[in-house]
């Protein structure tokens, strides 16, 4: 207590900027990355795209990658390990995407430290039912296979970054249902597979979630970045 | 038709066994194009002969199972472990440099750390 204040005496707080502003002013980021079509050096198009979660703090930044980046499995290799790829810093993830000619597009969400916390919270409930790969672990990236194997159709990619950032964003694809349409992206023999296993009752492909997100469905982003060219 | 790329430069390899020592799948290395995935990988399969050493074989109970290693460009981080810890040439090197993936401040901050 400054000299001469008497206890319980009101001060003067001659902080210039409102201390109720700061409160209400989103300190983290959540970013749902939605890779597009790409084209391989054979020639082929394709047009299932990649989708991954950024969670931005003061504290940390780190880029969430799920696919199958191990052991592969399936006629048409739709599923395999479940790889979870944490990135440490946004740049080397991007810079892959943008030389494959890749366009992501990053919707961006304001929310809180404590609420963007909750989605690496998510991540890390699934990192400690896996295991650590310190082979394929490096200066940029720590390398996980998760308990859930891989699967096309989901568990995938964009199901995976959307559960994670349900927990920042409770209302993140709340009414998603209507763009789940796979025979806008899916070849025929792939549309056949997905008839097999009964269809996919949420949304899983990156290009659906796309439309959805730009969508006045969606939860209004903060801001979309682009990064990259392509389709 | 089978689709082929000739290394230009030598590629990092890693696997799920962890070691400190440095793999390299070395330039000149002749990559047959198998298949690329959504996520942005491609998968090439690279035929080694082994000399006269007979291995045990076992059957793969999932036909459709592949289980690849990874391969990558080096990094500035992987460049700066490379020079001191790996007898790397200097063939190896400049088409390392001239691979377009490391930026002139990656190279720079490199070679900075040689030329005081």
């Amino acid at each position: 207590m400054p000299s001469g204040q008497k206890p319980f005496e009101a001060t003067t707080n001659n902080t210039p900027k409102s201390i109720a502003n700061d409160k209400l002013k989103p300190t983290a980021e959540v970013h749902i990355l939605v890779g597009g079509a790409y084209t391989d050096s054979s020639g082929e198009e394709h047009r299932y795209g990649h989708t991954a979660l950024r969670v931005k703090t003061r504290m940390s930044d780190l880029t969430y990658d799920f696919g199958r980046y191990g052991k592969v499995t399936g006629t048409f290799g739709e599923s395999g390990d479940g790889i979870l790829r944490v990135w440490r810093s946004f740049q080397p993830y991007i810079s892959g995407e943008v030389v494959l000619q890749r366009k992501t597009t990053g919707f961006v969400y304001g929310v809180f430290d404590h609420e963007g916390d909750l989605s690496s919270s998510y991540f890390n409930g699934l990192i400690r039912s896996g295991s650590f790969i310190g082979g394929k672990s490096n200066h940029q990236k720590n390398v996980y296979r998760l308990a859930a194997d891989y699967h096309a159709l989901g568990p995938n990619c964009t199901t995976l970054s959307l559960d994670a950032a349900r927990q920042a964003l409770p209302k993140i694809d709340q009414g998603s249902e209507k763009y789940n349409k796979p025979e806008d992206v899916l070849t025929f023999t792939e549309r056949l597979a997905l008839k097999s296993k009964g269809g996919a009752p949420r949304l899983f492909l990156p290009a659906n979630l796309l439309k959805f997100l730009h969508s006045g469905d969606a939860v209004k982003p903060l801001r979309v970045d682009v990064y990259g060219t392509g389709k | 038709m089978t689709k082929v790329h000739k290394l230009e430069y030598p590629l990092m390899l890693s696997s799920n066994v962890g070691s400190n020592n440095i793999h390299m799948l070395p330039r000149g290395t002749v990559l047959y194009f198998d298949k690329s995935y959504p996520e942005g990988f491609t998968r090439y399969k690279v035929y080694v002969n082994i000399d006269r050493t007979p291995l045990k074989l076992e059957e793969l109970a999932d036909p459709t199972e592949i289980d690849p290693i990874d391969a990558a460009v080096p990094s500035k981080e992987d460049l700066l472990k490379l020079l001191s810890d790996y007898p790397l040439t200097k063939g190896d090197l400049e088409s390392i440099l001239n691979s377009n993936r490391l930026s002139k401040e990656d190279i720079k901050e490199v070679f900075g750390k040689y030329i005081r």
